[in-house]
This record gives C-alpha cells, sequence and structure tokens, in this order.
C-alpha cells in the first residue's frame, strides 16, 4: 500500500514536471520572440536619433523600422499550436496590437475570445479595440462584457464597445451606453464616472450620431474666406477634423 | 493619413464628393503645412488650437476625427482615429452610389 502511494506520488511528480516543462517552453518561446522584438526596436531608435536630415530619417524608417507583420506571424505560430495555453495570452495581445485590423490580428483577436475573455492581461487590450472597427473586435468585447467575472473588466469592455460602435450603429451604440448607465454608472475612470461618461456621449449621439442632419458649420477657410458646411449639400462629404502633428 | 487624402481628392475629381477639413493648427503652421503636403482642399480654420469653436461644438476627442456626410446632408459615419484608406474608400463609394441612384 505504501509502495502503492510513493508511486502514485512519483507519477504525480513526473506528470506535474512534464506539464511545468511543455509550459515552459512555449513561454520561453515567446519570450525569446519578445527579446528580438525589443532589440529591433532599440536599433530602430537608436538609428532614428542618429539620423540628422529628413531624407536620413526617412531611408532609417526605411529600412530599419521592425517588420510587425513578421513579428505577428511568429507568435501566431506558437499560439495557434496551443491556444488554450495561459502563456500565449501576452503573444496574442501583441499580435492584436500590431495588426490591428489585419488578418493575422483577427486570427488573435479570436482566439483571445474563444478562451482567454477571463485573463487580467487583456485590459490594455481593451481600451484600443474600441478604434478597430473590426466585427473580431466587436466579438471579444461582447464576450468580455458579458461573461467577465470582474465587474471593471466588464464595465470597460461595455464601454469600448459602444465607443466601437457609435461611429458605425448610433441606435446599437445609444442602447449599449443606456446599459451602462443603468449598470455601471458608479465605474470610474481616468475621465470620471462612467454614468456621466454614458450620459454625455448620448446627449451626442443625439445630436452627431449617424442618420441625424449634420448641424450647420458657418466659419473661414485659410486664407479668411467665409464658407459653410451646407454650400456643399448634393455632394458627398468627408469632413475632417485635421492638425498637423 | 496626407497620401491617402491627395489620393482620395485625385480620384474624385470632378465627381459631387468634396473633403474639407477643420484644422486646429496656428495659422503659420497650416500654411506651411497646405504648401509642403500639397494640400488643395479646403478647410475651416478653428483658431489655432483643439480647443476652438467647431471642434468644442462637435465635440471631438481625438484627431483626426472623421465624419462622412451624405449628399443630403445626413451623417453617416464617423471615425475617432482614421480608419484606414480601405475604410474609408468602401464608405464613401457606398454614399456615392446611393447619390448616384437618386435615393
Amino acid at each position: 500500500m505504501k509502495a502503492q502511494t510513493s508511486l502514485v506520488a512519483a507519477l504525480a511528480v513526473a506528470f506535474l514536471a512534464a506539464t511545468a516543462v511543455a509550459q515552459d517552453s512555449v513561454a520561453d518561446k515567446i519570450k525569446a520572440i519578445q527579446k528580438d522584438y525589443q532589440t529591433a526596436i532599440s536599433e530602430y531608435s537608436t538609428a532614428m536619433r542618429a539620423a540628422k536630415t529628413t531624407e536620413e530619417r526617412a531611408a532609417v524608417a526605411k529600412e530599419k523600422a521592425p517588420d510587425r507583420a513578421k513579428f505577428a506571424a511568429r507568435y501566431m505560430e506558437i499560439a495557434e499550436k496551443d491556444p488554450k495555453n495561459a502563456a500565449v495570452v501576452e503573444a496574442l495581445v501583441s499580435v492584436a496590437q500590431m495588426d490591428l485590423r489585419g488578418e493575422n490580428g483577427a486570427k488573435a483577436i479570436d482566439l483571445l475570445a474563444a478562451h482567454h475573455i477571463e485573463s487580467p492581461k487583456l485590459t490594455p487590450l481593451v481600451s484600443i479595440l474600441r478604434y478597430a472597427g473590426t466585427e473580431s473586435a466587436d466579438k471579444l468585447l461582447r464576450a468580455i462584457a458579458d461573461k467577465s467575472p470582474d465587474r471593471d473588466a466588464k464595465a470597460n469592455a461595455t464601454l469600448a464597445l459602444a465607443n466601437s460602435l457609435k461611429g458605425r450603429d448610433a441606435a446599437a451604440a445609444e442602447k449599449i451606453f443606456n446599459q451602462i448607465v443603468e449598470q455601471f454608472a458608479d465605474v470610474t475612470n481616468r475621465t470620471g464616472t462612467m454614468g456621466d461618461l454614458a450620459k454625455e456621449e448620448i446627449k451626442h449621439l443625439q445630436k452627431f450620431g449617424a442618420g441625424k442632419p449634420a448641424p450647420e458649420i458657418a466659419g473661414t477657410d485659410i486664407d479668411g474666406k467665409d464658407f459653410k458646411l451646407s454650400d456643399y449639400r448634393g455632394k458627398v462629404v468627408m469632413l475632417d477634423f485635421w492638425g498637423d502633428w | 493619413m496626407y497620401p491617402h487624402e491627395r489620393s482620395l481628392v485625385a480620384r474624385m475629381q470632378g465627381k459631387p464628393f468634396a473633403l474639407l477639413g477643420v484644422n486646429s493648427d496656428p495659422k503659420e503652421k497650416v500654411v506651411d503645412a497646405l504648401k509642403r503636403e500639397n494640400i488643395t482642399w479646403r478647410s475651416f480654420w478653428d483658431g489655432g488650437n483643439t480647443r476652438g469653436p467647431i471642434a468644442t461644438e462637435w465635440g471631438v476627442q481625438g484627431w483626426p476625427t472623421m465624419y462622412l456626410i451624405d449628399h443630403k446632408g445626413v451623417i453617416r459615419k464617423s471615425y475617432v482615429g482614421s480608419p484606414g484608406g480601405e475604410v474609408l474608400d468602401r464608405e464613401i463609394e457606398a454614399l456615392m452610389k446611393e447619390l448616384e441612384a437618386g435615393k
């Protein structure tokens, strides 16, 4: 009996060790890519600092800028072999950030939605997913909003989803902002409480949401000549709030 | 974004389309940018900073912010941060088709 117990214990230890090794090797492979990426970034910024003219900087940008698509592909190769492994979350988050609207980005975001919505490592990604405007991004935000056990994570994902939708589907966004007022009004972020934030957004959508008539702009151009937005009625207009920075 | 905007304006020349800016730079800076970047499209000048009257009225919180407005003057899409040339081209094309169909 005693011998049997120790055999079981020995097997258990061996099994745990094997699992640990397997996990380590995925984590190690990812660390190696992260290290290569850091090296590429620092070589790039060193070369940038050394460049003196606009032309030199343009040449450095062309020749030395880290090839993000290549790094994303390397991460994906490892992550796709073992997508459920917690060690791949960081790699998938990096891919999503590097290739937010691209094919590998979408694959990474889909894997995160399928296996890792509870990971606290998703926090930095949630705040940028609102700018993706892709189906994959919306799906991941929805999954976190629906299923995360962490109330703050849920609230932040819900807010990001509403922000992601607001330029494309004003009615859907308004519904979600109302949900934030009902469920997460007390949650605070950098700009204040989510309740106040969501109420502001609803007010804004009612005037500037898709489907609303564009409010008139009457101003002057760079040469000081008066003109109005409504002068362009009858044409499709892209109105671009811009600065040269 | 300048390269995409330049090619968009070139492609749409003669068609019922306009790229209009609302610029938040100080005057000398925007005048320099127009020349340097060969910017031919018209912009409202919003007083020299990001808290100008137009950006404030429109609740702009990030630059660039873009609005696509159809030929009837209705807001159809908006983006905080550029969604990329491909998305903009596709959405503008859809609005041009509506205009041509006389919807």
